[in-house]
């Protein structure tokens, strides 16, 4: 256990592919909502499945929304800078100074269409350098560059890119900078954006479905790319109460692994992304059996969910039984380097409005023995809650949320949602 | 505030590949006694100003550690950094037939700039053409930033904590920091903690119009002391607790005591006074207090003898106020050495940070017993970090 100082979470801020702001995203998961949809970026005929959920066109459109986040240059950083805005205001922060704020984003597809759009002059040979994307923006930092430099903030700042763990590990990596004392608030998530050479990558290995994403199903086929951002705004404890700020959930622990198996799959048995887990519960000081429900990565492949079962099992053992399971990414996809952010949003979601939604399209036949919660949601008063996320490389990263005694916060001077 | 810490992070090993030489006391050996030479600009793509040269790895020991057929699935970014972290290990003497001690929970993080470029482009260019090809499925993973980290980890079957941060030349700063933390906080038995660069046709042509776009041009052009030299490289510590390097007999290079980062955006030398008290204030009780006139600043970003661009403008500034505040002359890591060396520029301050504690005249009153290592981008990005004999 690591803990000095508590780290608590008083804001939210989200993009999906059903729209800007948390209650959008929210309310389309009770809905059992899909944002699955053919692709309209690019030409997707091409390739095995051309199925993806891509934030609305309109929101792309929206110049008001544009300007108001500083005028981005690419969009991966406009849906994050708009996570940010609503995150601060939920938070209460909209006309704080935020001098002192630090921010740390996980991505994996930031700047990724430029990219794509300076290779393509690139791989022409075009002279004119007009024809190319502005160069600071083709780089991944470019997304944490400008949140910092919109709002104005100068303190601990980083991007961490664990493929599709990253904003995980950035929850993570900001509890940190709050806990050791470098910062009482910082933002944390990250945005993500669909681009062709990731389709067309993740369609090259049989990952995308052709119908629907059903995780932990006996049918499954793969996933959808997402689109999206999710930021939280964590704060010190004590910071929190001071300003009577609404807290949503504690962040109890985290932790971090690599499975050291496969650049790609997952492990065979499970263990590598089990000591993620097991270091989050023991970050927290929490055990196995007081954990009641998981946010999983359920990306509805083959490997993924067999092996986060195995996980799952090696991890919780004969407590399984008294855990709910479910996966979010059947309704907004899988947002890639964003997905553990918006899926924090979600559990978090879980704990404060004391509902879970179910997997949707999966009847839960995985033969694995864990718990999927399927078909309708659950009412439930959730007082510790998990999510997480695996990705190429080995990276596994968890996080562990906490429901806020009420009471207590209270007679500090503060109140839980 | 003084944070208690119950472990100390010190360096006990030191791994680095660079274009004119692989490993750190080669390196060390080949800077001390004569500026590397660098090849001419790549013949196929115009160079952004005459001077400008190019500084790629092409021998290193990869097939010690790999065979053929692994290094045929591999990009340059993986084999590069393995070796560089496998020499870190060997330096540090928990690589031992080709076993790692503990190594479930050996943390492994990784850091780069612009490091992904090749691999990207290489993945996306069938998509590039007018006419759209097949992508490579084989080339997939190479195109997300952690995978290098991930290959060192199967390499070594390390399965500790694990991480890769991507936030531009501040990259290996903050990699470093996090490492340290993770040492002082007990979550690890030791880290190994890098950073790579590797460039590539479209890497020179982002960074020709990076240079182009920023007009630092005609600063390096017609500077004396420095020419533009964008590099390739890979470099690596270990990292443990004092207690662990001790009861293993292993004594350590330095000691990492604290580091502060973050974004400013004005140039005021007042600014920086803030940052550097906060920075001296994070420090736990007792160590690195950089006494007057003992202190090595290792400055890494510019150290261009002109100052005339905002960055360079922020780094004289931050030098000032660590001068005045310790007594301590910047001393500029050589470019004409190391090159622009991307999220690598702090690695190699703190590994010659390192090498100058471990190896300091112990009978002197005036040798450097402390090291701040800055680091600046033209971006925007600070980090500073401390460290002690």
């Amino acid at each position: 256990m690591t803990k000095g100082r508590r780290v608590v979470c008083t804001g939210l801020g989200a993009v999906s592919c059903f729209g800007r702001g948390v209650e959008t995203f929210w309310s389309g998961l009770v809905a059992h909502r899909s944002g699955q949809a053919e692709i309209s970026l690019f030409d997707a005929s091409i390739y095995r499945s051309n199925l993806a959920a891509e934030v609305p066109q309109s929101l792309r459109d929206a110049r008001d929304m544009f300007e108001a986040a500083g005028s981005p240059k690419e969009e991966a950083t406009l849906l994050a800078t708009l996570a940010a805005q609503e995150a601060l205001a939920d938070a209460g922060f909209t006309d704080t100074p935020k001098t002192d704020f630090g921010c740390v984003i996980g991505t994996l597809c930031s700047s990724s269409r430029l990219f794509e759009r300076y290779g393509r002059q690139f791989s022409q040979a075009s002279a004119d350098q007009d024809a190319y994307p502005d160069i600071d923006a083709c780089t991944v930092a470019y997304q944490l560059e400008h949140i910092v430099g919109h709002f104005g903030m100068e303190g601990p700042a980083t991007l961490v890119s664990t493929a599709c763990s990253s904003s995980t590990d950035a929850i993570g990596c900001a509890t940190d900078f709050i806990r050791s004392g470098e910062a009482d608030v910082m933002l944390a998530g990250g945005g993500d954006i669909l681009c062709e050479m990731v389709h067309a990558g993740f369609n090259s290995v049989f990952s995308i479905t052709k119908d629907h994403s059903k995780p932990f199903d006996a049918a499954r086929s793969g996933f959808f790319i997402g689109e999206g951002a999710g930021i939280l705004v964590l704060e010190e404890l004590d910071h929190a109460l001071a300003r009577g700020a609404r807290i949503y959930a504690e962040v109890l622990g985290y932790g971090l692994s690599n499975t050291a198996y496969h650049l790609t799959a997952t492990s065979e048995d499970g263990v590598g992304e089990a000591l993620a887990i097991e270091r989050c519960l023991n970050d927290a000081g929490v055990s196995p059996s007081q954990v009641q429900y998981v946010n999983a990565h359920g990306t509805a492949t083959q490997h993924n969910d067999v092996t986060e079962a195995k996980a799952l099992r090696h991890v919780f053992g004969d407590s399984l039984d008294q855990l709910l399971v479910t996966s979010i990414k059947a309704n907004v996809g899988h947002c890639m380097g964003a997905s553990g952010a918006l899926e924090a949003i979600a559990t978090i979601k879980c704990i404060a409005e004391r509902f879970i939604p179910p997997t949707l399209n999966s009847t839960g036949d995985l033969d694995a023995g864990i718990p999927v919660l399927v078909r309708e949601g659950a009412a439930r008063e959730t007082r510790y809650a998990l999510s997480q996320s695996f990705g190429f490389g080995g990276a596994s990263s968890a996080v562990l949320f906490g429901a806020v005694d009420r009471a207590a916060a209270s007679a500090a001077g503060g109140y839980a949602s | 505030m003084n944070r208690q810490r119950s472990q100390q992070a010190v360096i006990t090993g030191i791994g680095a590949i660079t274009p004119f030489a692989a490993g750190w006391p080669e390196i060390h050996q080949a800077i001390s006694s004569q500026a590397p030479r660098y090849e001419a600009w790549n013949p196929d793509l115009e160079p952004p100003f005459e001077s400008a040269r190019l500084g790629l790895v092409k021998h290193y020991p990869r097939e010690k550690y790999f065979t053929d057929r692994q290094l045929r699935l591999m990009d340059k970014a993986m084999s590069l950094t393995s070796v560089a972290a496998a020499f870190a290990m060997e330096d540090a003497g928990i690589l031992v037939d080709d076993a790692v001690a503990d190594s479930d929970n050996v943390a492994t993080l990784l850091a780069s700039s612009r490091g992904e470029a090749p691999s990207l482009y290489r993945f996306g260019s069938p998509l590039f053409k007018p006419t759209v090809g097949s992508v490579n499925p084989a080339h997939f993973p190479m195109i997300a930033r952690n995978v290098a980290c991930g290959q060192v980890a199967i390499r070594f079957r390390l399965r500790g904590w694990s991480s890769t941060i991507a936030s531009g030349d501040a990259s290996g700063a903050h990699a470093l920091a996090r490492a340290a933390e993770m040492i002082t906080l007990g979550r690890a038995p030791a880290v190994l903690v890098g950073a790579y660069e590797v460039l590539s046709q479209i890497s020179l042509h982002q960074i020709k119009a990076r240079w182009r776009k920023n007009e630092m041009t005609d600063v390096v052009a017609h500077s004396t002391t420095n020419e533009y030299v964008p590099v390739e490289g890979a470099c690596f510590f270990v990292l443990e607790s004092q207690e662990r390097a001790l009861a293993r007999g292993k004594r350590p290079y330095a000691t990492i005591d604290g580091a502060t980062q973050g974004y400013r955006f004005d140039h005021g030398a007042d600014g920086w006074s803030r940052v550097f008290e906060r920075h001296l204030a994070n420090l736990p009780a007792g160590r690195a207090t950089h006494p007057a006139g003992r202190t090595l600043h290792i400055s890494g970003a510019a150290g261009a003898a002109q100052v005339a661009t905002p960055w360079q403008r922020r780094e004289q500034a931050l030098a000032e106020v660590v001068a005045r505040t310790c007594d301590a002359s910047p001393t500029p890591l050589p470019r004409l050495a190391f090159g622009d060396a991307g999220a690598l520029t702090a690695m190699y301050g703190v590994a010659s940070a390192a090498q100058a504690l471990a190896h300091r005249d112990r009978t002197s009153d005036s040798t450097p017993d402390s090291a701040i290592v800055s680091a600046l981008t033209e971006r925007g990005a600070y980090s500073l970090l401390s460290m002690s004999a």
